[in-house]
């Protein structure tokens, strides 16, 4: 028996811990399907397997090599640690061999995933010095390497912004690579989801585009984790048809998952341990057992206080031996720190770790034995991704998610049918959005001359006709040229979040060291002037933040606390460019202002987490200019009415849970993802003098989601009472309006107010048109 | 905020939801048609016109060339002379004409979509003058045409030479080139930037072509054309057909190639006349600069230009770098003793590092004097506060030499 099963075993009969456990699921192990290599192999390849322990594969790994050899675009959805990244090795490598011109293309979502696969691809060239030659090609390439790159490098693996701004642009730099551009290997594409993904369909297109005029037409890869729609998605952003392969043919050990709601501390109040402190616990008892832990905060604060209480404790009990090594990690180590300590956890030496999500998605990191997560992440999906981060081929793991007081966890795990039985979110694209298809189409006819026929999509040519009226492109000859002094992708970024980080520089006795990084707006939220910052377990004092020039100085410190700072939100309206005066309600589409102020700090005791002071923090507000759409339920109209017909107290509850209503359901006719869209209700909001529900783009400048929204609302609000009605919570789930939240609850019934709401001002006419 | 592109967007978007998703046949959107016809103008007769009066021709439907000469006294003899052996620093002397080149683009990024448009050549046809050919394109479909009539001007049996052309004129024209599928056979380029730098960066506030024109050979532009506004007046031309927008833009072009022959004339001139560089140019060079330059081909007057400098205000007259490139060229030239004596000063007063191994391999090698050697070691890593493997190895093979073994 391992000292796992030892430690289960122990766990079960700790009444303790097993009176806290909500839902303790086994999930067999399976023996795996087999399927010997491939007799069409090149032999140095498989000689190559072998010897790296590899005599037949997974039939997950047989089929893919069967789709992809005959020429089929495919997805492969299956689990963490099944042997993905083969599937596509595989074929690739066997190209490379048999045929030196081959070229692919390897796009990771993130710069650490690509590293990750580099290391995973020189780990089986080298084996058996296959003489396939690797080339990792992002924003940290030095510019020394690049041009061996582009022209010897076989596979080059890379991410979408760098194909967007880099490659694409200059593709005569790349002829040789484009021209022999056989594969394109999409991994993690459900990451590519509403906003972001509809960006990627458009990068797709300029890609198939560029490639057909170097007379290459690649086959493509998809490799997802698991969403709804896995195929379909992957089918709209590559726009082919796709093959899929979602059966797992891997072998798996034995697997706990345990939904864990810490105990009541205050019965009245609905106070619970925090997550913070139990998952200490537990995981200390994992590793006191030498089990390979990983245990996943919700924020970068919380990883380094989980690894630092984590690390105390075992120096006390190990203070004649330290073998034990725990390590936190997070976005904002350098990528030195983070490649070592994916190494000491793949061989060995590092026994436990503590992330944020940056750890969810395909880093290798080994086999680990249990994974525990301090407060579950947002989406289920998301959880089953951490749960997958534990688990072997033929040993027993476990996998605990530890509730925290956050309603969308209390529920989670209150009803753990919900979490077990729920077929994880589908993933929208939108790539006809007008802002989004007409930045690509710059792009394109920069890369290109766009025929006026030319199919991109096919009703292309009206767009560039609108853009050669403000000078951008020229028309002549049935041909769109690029005609303006700008480099188009320079100004369009694939993502929300800008790459301009701050770097926190250490300043501690004249040093003047870089020790990480941080993006704009979790400078002013982590590193504002005197908070305290911890970096893989050393505290630092910050002594003054230059958001300007984008630099941080902090100095080294000892103190007894932590520092937490109060984030504010804040709405404007701007102005209005469309009123409409309904019967039924009022809506608006106009320009918002979205101010995030962080005004104040509280500081926080260690261990203890009791407060023990507060400091102002001056930084200006970060503000973000969009487009919205604002809901008026001025007491004239039927929504007024519907609204006032409960009491004035419960009013402000059902506009928020609207407010979640409307976010889950309308990504399907926005087409978009759930974060695409901002929320936000006031009860009585200054602008309309009435109750007022703001739905906004979660994109500066808009992306004409809000748009959208108005034409579709009606739809939209009868789609949201179906839900409702076909729902099968009882008070509300995060399906439908959301939890049930005790802290703010005054209905009996929240989803029955809300229910009764919607179906009130929906009787008489219909909405937004 | 209300954007008219936006709106306009939403409204095509809104027509092709209502035509049922139906392909666009282009022509069915509003304004469309009108745009053509506009288009279509521009390439016209009229444009021709006003371009003739700028002096072009139109050998064929694709291109509008210009020629004209300028009398540019001396230099161009003495560019012709250099094309003969022995030839000058800068330019071999094999007989193969110099092209001096420049392109004019629609952008100042090397993507794909940045097209040159105006392309130019001047080359000495008499010992006092120039003749200046240039390429203008009329409108993005006759690139082809263009480009091929660019690959007869800038052929492999010349020379050319630029300003920044390496990085960035000649590689605009590659991706051009090959975007259409034409061949170019791409000339030897001298990019004279590289030398300007060495010479003058020190003494320039940037190395702009303007900025050396003005400082080193003393030409002012009237009414010169900002190089960004370049781009803007192309796209006016392709828009209204109007030639005459384009008039400064050719004028500003031309100019830069008659600076570009003047420019070498000056380098050459500059390290031909050193150390006396008086009169050799407008502004004085930085003798580093000459001397790292000349060191290929005559180390001795290199050595001579950087012992006038270094002695000219006793030790560091010349600033460290100068000591350290003439300690350099001295071992070069077998003057062990007397680089020495530099390396020993840039040590001693200077801690420098480098020096000081310098001093150290001089001591240990051909003075064979060991302690002394190994004191210079010391000294090293106390001012540099650390030692690194090489310096360590170095002590300790010192340290057994001294001890009387006899193995390095």
């Amino acid at each position: 028996m391992s000292e796992l099963q030892r430690l289960l075993e122990e766990l079960e009969n700790d009444n303790e811990f097993i009176n806290n456990v909500t839902r303790w699921e086994r999930i067999p192990e399976s023996a795996g399907e087999f399927r010997p290599l491939p007799d069409d192999l090149s032999a140095e390849l498989a000689d190559a397997l072998r010897g790296r322990g590899i005599e037949r594969l997974y039939s997950h790994q047989a089929l893919a090599w069967d789709l992809v050899t005959r020429g089929r675009h495919t997805t492969i959805v299956t689990p963490t640690a099944s042997g993905k990244t083969l599937c596509y090795n595989l074929p690739v490598l066997h190209a490379c061999l048999n045929e030196p011109a081959t070229r692919a293309l390897y796009l990771f979502p993130t710069k650490a995933l690509s590293q990750d696969q580099q290391a995973e691809l020189n780990g089986s060239v080298d084996y058996g010095r296959l003489p396939v030659k690797i080339a990792t090609y992002d924003g940290d390439t030095p510019q020394s390497v690049r041009a061996a790159a582009r022209t010897t490098g076989q596979i080059i693996i890379s991410n979408p912004d760098m194909l967007h701004s880099g490659i694409l642009p200059n593709h005569p730099r790349w002829i040789t690579f484009l021209r022999n551009l056989r594969f394109v290997v999409i991994d993690e594409i459900h990451t590519y989801r509403g906003v972001f993904g509809s960006h990627m369909t458009n990068l797709m297109r300029r890609l198939k585009r560029i490639c057909r005029f170097y007379g290459a037409d690649p086959l493509f890869i998809c490799c997802s984790a698991t969403i709804g729609n896995p195929n379909e998605l992957a089918s709209r952003i590559v726009e082919e048809k796709m093959e899929l392969i979602d059966e797992n043919g891997a072998p798996r050990g034995e697997k706990h998952v345990i939904l864990y709601n810490p105990p009541l501390v205050d019965r009245v109040q609905g106070i619970r341990r925090g997550v913070v402190l139990e998952a200490r616990k537990l995981a200390l008892r994992f590793l006191r057992q030498r089990i390979k832990t990983i245990v996943f905060a919700r924020s970068r604060t919380r990883t380094e206080l989980i690894a630092s209480y984590i690390n105390k404790a075992l120096a006390n009990a190990y203070t004649e031996n330290d073998r034990l090594r725990v390590e936190s990690y997070r976005g904002g180590y350098l990528p030195g720190e983070r490649r070592e300590i994916e190494r000491g956890l793949r061989d060995g030496t590092i026994h436990g770790v503590v992330s944020t999500n940056a750890l969810e998605l395909g880093i290798d990191i080994g086999g680990l034995d249990a994974a525990i997560s301090a407060g579950l992440p947002g989406s289920v999906s998301s959880a089953w991704q951490q749960a997958g981060r534990a688990g072997r081929r033929n040993t027993v793991s476990v996998a605990i998610l530890i509730a925290s007081s956050h309603p969308l966890d209390q529920y989670m795990v209150n009803h753990p049918d919900y979490f077990f039985g729920r077929s994880p979110e589908d993933g929208f694209v939108d790539p006809e959005n007008t802002y989004i298809l007409t930045d690509h189409l710059k792009c394109a006819s920069f890369e290109l001359p766009v025929r006026e026929t030319e199919p991109f999509p096919d009703f292309a040519a009206d767009y560039l006709h609108a853009l050669e009226e403000t000078g951008v492109v020229r028309f002549t000859r049935d041909t769109f040229y690029w005609s303006d002094r700008s480099y188009p992708a320079e100004n369009i970024s694939l993502r929300t979040a800008t790459n301009e980080n701050v770097v926190i520089v250490d300043a501690t006795g004249g040093r003047n060291e870089v020790i990480g990084e941080i993006d704009r707006s979790g400078a002013k939220e982590e590193i504002y002037e005197n908070a305290v910052y911890i970096h893989r377990g050393r505290q630092y004092f910050v002594k003054s933040l230059d958001i300007e020039n984008r630099r941080c100085y902090v100095e080294e410190t000892d103190v007894n606390y932590y520092t937490d700072a109060i984030v504010k939100r804040d709405i404007k309206v701007l102005y209005e460019d469309e009123r409409h005066t309904l019967p039924d309600c009022i809506t608006i589409i106009g320009d918002i202002l979205v101010r995030t102020q962080v005004a104040k700090f509280k500081k926080i005791k260690f261990g203890t987490h009791e407060n023990v002071g507060y400091g102002e923090i001056s930084l200006p507000e970060e503000e973000m200019h969009t487009r919205c759409l604002a809901v008026s339920f001025p007491p004239e109209t039927q929504a007024g009415r519907a609204l006032g017909s409960l009491s004035p107290e419960s009013q402000p509850v059902v506009i928020a849970r609207l407010g979640s209503l409307l976010k889950n359901i309308a990504p399907m006719f926005l087409l978009c993802d759930s974060r695409d869209i901002g929320v936000a209700e006031r009860i009585r909001d200054p602008h309309f003098g009435a109750p007022a529900l703001y739905l906004y783009d979660n994109y500066p400048g808009g992306i004409g989601l809000a748009e959208t929204l108005q034409r579709r609302l009606g739809d939209v609000l009868h789609a949201g009472l179906d839900l409702l009605d076909g729902c099968p919570c009882a008070e509300g789930c995060p399906s439908c309006i959301g939890p049930r939240d005790s802290r703010t609850e005054i209905d009996v019934d929240p989803k029955a107010a809300v229910r009764s709401v919607l179906a009130l001002w929906l009787s008489t006419t219909e909405v937004g048109t | 905020m209300s954007d008219p592109l936006y709106e306009r967007l939403q409204r095509l978007k809104r027509t092709r939801q209502v035509r049922g998703e139906e392909p666009s046949t282009g022509t069915t959107a509003v304004g469309v048609t009108g745009g053509v016809e506009a288009v279509g103008k521009s390439s016209g007769d009229e444009a021709d016109a006003s371009l003739t009066r700028l002096g072009f021709r139109s050998p064929s439907s694709g291109i509008r060339e210009r020629r004209v000469f300028r009398r540019i006294g001396a230099d161009a003899q003495r560019i012709r002379r250099l094309c003969e052996p022995p030839g000058g620093y800068l330019v071999p002397g094999d007989g193969k004409p110099l092209l001096f080149f420049d392109a004019e683009t629609t952008g100042l990024s090397a993507g794909a979509g940045t097209v040159a448009f105006l392309v130019g050549a001047a080359r000495v046809i008499s010992d006092d003058t120039i003749e200046v050919v240039q390429l203008l394109l009329p409108d993005y479909p006759f690139e082809p045409e263009f480009l091929a009539r660019t690959a007869d001007l800038l052929t492999a049996d010349s020379r050319l030479v630029s300003y920044n052309g390496k990085s960035f004129d000649t590689h605009v024209l590659r991706s051009r080139f090959l975007q259409s599928g034409c061949v170019w056979d791409e000339p030897h380029q001298i990019d004279l930037l590289y030398s300007t730098r060495r010479l003058w960066s020190a003494v320039l506030s940037d190395c702009r072509l303007s900025t050396v024109e003005a400082c080193v050979l003393g030409v002012e532009r009237e009414l010169d054309l900002p190089g960004s506004e370049v781009p803007e007046r192309y796209f006016a031309f392709l828009d209204t057909g109007a030639g005459e927008v384009m008039r400064e833009v050719i004028a500003h072009h031309e100019q830069d190639m008659v600076s570009l022959v003047r420019l070498l004339a000056a380098i050459e001139d500059v390290l031909d006349a050193a150390p006396d560089n008086a009169n050799a140019s407008v502004m004085p060079s930085d003798p580093i600069g000459v001397a790292r330059m000349l060191a290929p081909y005559d180390v001795e007057r290199a050595i001579g230009i950087l012992r006038r400098r270094v002695d000219s205000s006793g030790p560091f007259g010349g600033g460290p770098a100068a000591m350290v490139m003439l300690a350099g060229l001295l071992k070069r030239r077998g003057k062990h003793s007397e680089a020495a004596e530099i390396w020993s000063v840039l040590f001693r007063y200077g801690c420098s590092e480098l020096a000081g191994v310098e001093l150290a391999k001089h001591l240990e090698h051909r003075e064979r004097d060991f302690e002394a050697a190994l004191a210079v070691c010391e000294g090293i890593i106390g001012v540099c506060g650390a030692s690194t493997p090489s310096l360590d190895h170095r002590r300790a093979r010192l340290l057994r030499k001294i001890a009387g073994s006899p193995s390095s």
